[in-house]
């Protein structure tokens, strides 16, 4: 019997040769990184149909020749740009739901003007919102629709949902929703009543500046920045990383400012008295009672979601009136569970089996 | 026979990035979740705004001393114009909806059924 040196020699020479090609790699490519511009991203045709205040309604152009009869609109995040569910052909939510045959609108957001500090959740979730949906259905000709809601625009659609419950609404389905504010326990130590003057923020700003929503994000993984730029510098040579990196980085950092009317109510409403929670939101005269919803309902969470932690989210389930409503827990994060890979292969075709069953 | 031991370096340090990363993020935000860090943080916060807010009024008398507009007055004109701009569009869309659709691009049928499971 042989006896074996305990270090693979063999192996570490042929790793030392694969880690100097990368270096090589790393410079050559370190220095196209800085002088190419950044990938292309939201790519998926489509038109613009209503463009109002902040709202902007698109409609993606079908490419099959059949489509389920009721419409999906998609409603974005206040805080974000749309095009993280269409990042790039084969990485896009939008062209997997336009593939499959459905077709698709989608209401995103503009920064706020000045004159418009004063919009609140009555506009966006009664106003904006109904306005897009009113829209589908006349540029659809039909009277159903789908709606699909991102984190807060999860929020609006379901406010949306419980205050116009018989607007022609046949499924909702929401992504990292938030309703228990005080499961978001940095965002509500940071706006801490007893130190946190949100009616001079606003008063000095008008609209919330971007830089604010963006760093509150980052603060909240401190380290995330450096390690990602370290990791960035170690993938360098790996096309698909760094065209991956550069896109979810130019959307993290493309946030969008938010009404101080809207910030103002988000902030004393639900994150210090947690309305929507205890069923006890007022949105524009309007109880908001989760239980009025009623159609088909999926909410689908990240498990490991830093921004909207999952404690925020596990209550909404219970709290809708839906005789057909499920959960689906996700491995991933905030951001991955909608655009990453594990969204390739899970989050997209469970969507797509939820609706596709109720669309016809 | 002895068990060979794969001596991964770059391996190990990336196996460090993560643990330095995770160790971090935990130790930032208990700190940040403390009553004293939202203090601090408003303090600074609240400090800032009474400069932008002291700055910004102080501006806007120089500017009217110097018979120049104001960052309100350029927002009312924006405000005006935006009016303008969204009665356009609703003519523009009441003018695009009186037109008939044209002919030559048929509409998908609105026929599909959900793939057999």
């Amino acid at each position: 019997m042989s006896e074996t040196l305990p270090i693979d020699v063999g192996g570490i020479a042929a790793r030392l040769q694969e880690e100097t090609q990368r270096a090589i790699q790393r410079a050559v490519k370190g220095v196209g990184y800085f002088t190419s511009p950044a990938p292309a991203v939201g790519c998926t045709p489509k038109d613009l149909i209503r463009s109002r205040g902040p709202m902007r309604l698109f409609h993606y152009r079908p490419t099959e020749a059949e489509l389920y009869r009721v419409p999906v609109l998609i409603v974005m995040a206040t805080t974000n740009r749309g095009y993280i569910l269409d990042l790039a052909p084969g990485q896009s939510f939008v062209e997997f739901l336009v593939r499959r045959g459905f077709d698709v609108f989608m209401l995103e957001w503009e920064a706020p003007r000045p004159e418009e500090k004063n919009l609140d959740l009555a506009d966006y979730a009664l106003e904006f919102v109904p306005q897009a949906a009113a829209d589908v259905q006349a540029a659809t000709g039909e009277t159903d629709l789908s709606i699909l809601g991102y984190c807060a625009g999860g929020m609006l659609s379901c406010i949306y949902s419980a205050v116009y419950p018989d607007r022609g609404l046949k499924n909702l389905v929401v992504f990292t929703t938030p309703v228990d504010f005080t499961k978001m326990e940095l965002f509500a130590n940071w706006a801490d009543k007893r130190f946190f003057d949100v009616d001079r923020m606003v008063e000095t700003f008008g609209n919330i500046p971007p830089e604010i929503i963006y760093t509150s994000f980052d603060m909240l993984r401190p380290a995330a920045k450096i390690a990602g730029q370290l990791r960035l510098w170690d993938n360098m040579w790996n096309d698909e990383f760094v065209k991956s990196y550069r896109m979810f980085d130019r959307w993290s950092a493309d946030a969008l400012a938010l009404p101080g009317g809207y910030f103002r109510q988000v902030t004393r409403e639900l994150l210090w008295e947690n309305r929507l929670a205890k069923n006890e939101l007022v949105v524009g005269g309007h109880p908001v009672d989760l239980g009025r919803i009623t159609v088909p309902f999926l909410h689908v969470v990240a498990e490991h979601d830093h921004i909207v932690p999952r404690g925020a989210t596990a209550p909404l389930l219970g709290l809708v009136g839906s005789a057909e409503k499920e959960e689906i827990v996700l491995k991933g994060g905030h951001v991955s569970i909608a655009a990453g890979a594990n969204a390739v292969r899970r989050m997209w075709p469970s969507v797509d089996r939820f609706l596709a069953r109720r669309s016809v | 026979m002895a068990e060979q031991t794969n001596l991964d370096p770059l391996g190990l340090w990336r196996d460090m990035l993560g643990q330095w990363e995770r160790g971090l993020n935990s130790v930032a935000n208990q700190a940040m979740g403390s009553d004293e860090f939202s203090r601090a943080m408003h303090q600074v916060t609240s400090l800032g705004l009474r400069m932008q807010q002291s700055v910004g009024e102080a501006m806007e008398k120089s500017l009217r001393a110097l018979n120049l507009p104001s960052r309100g007055d350029l927002i009312a004109i924006s405000e005006r114009i935006g009016r303008i701009e969204e009665t356009l569009a609703r003519i523009e869309s009441a003018q695009n909806a009186a037109q008939p659709a044209p002919a030559d691009k048929p509409r998908p049928a609105r026929t599909r059924q959900p793939p057999a499971t």
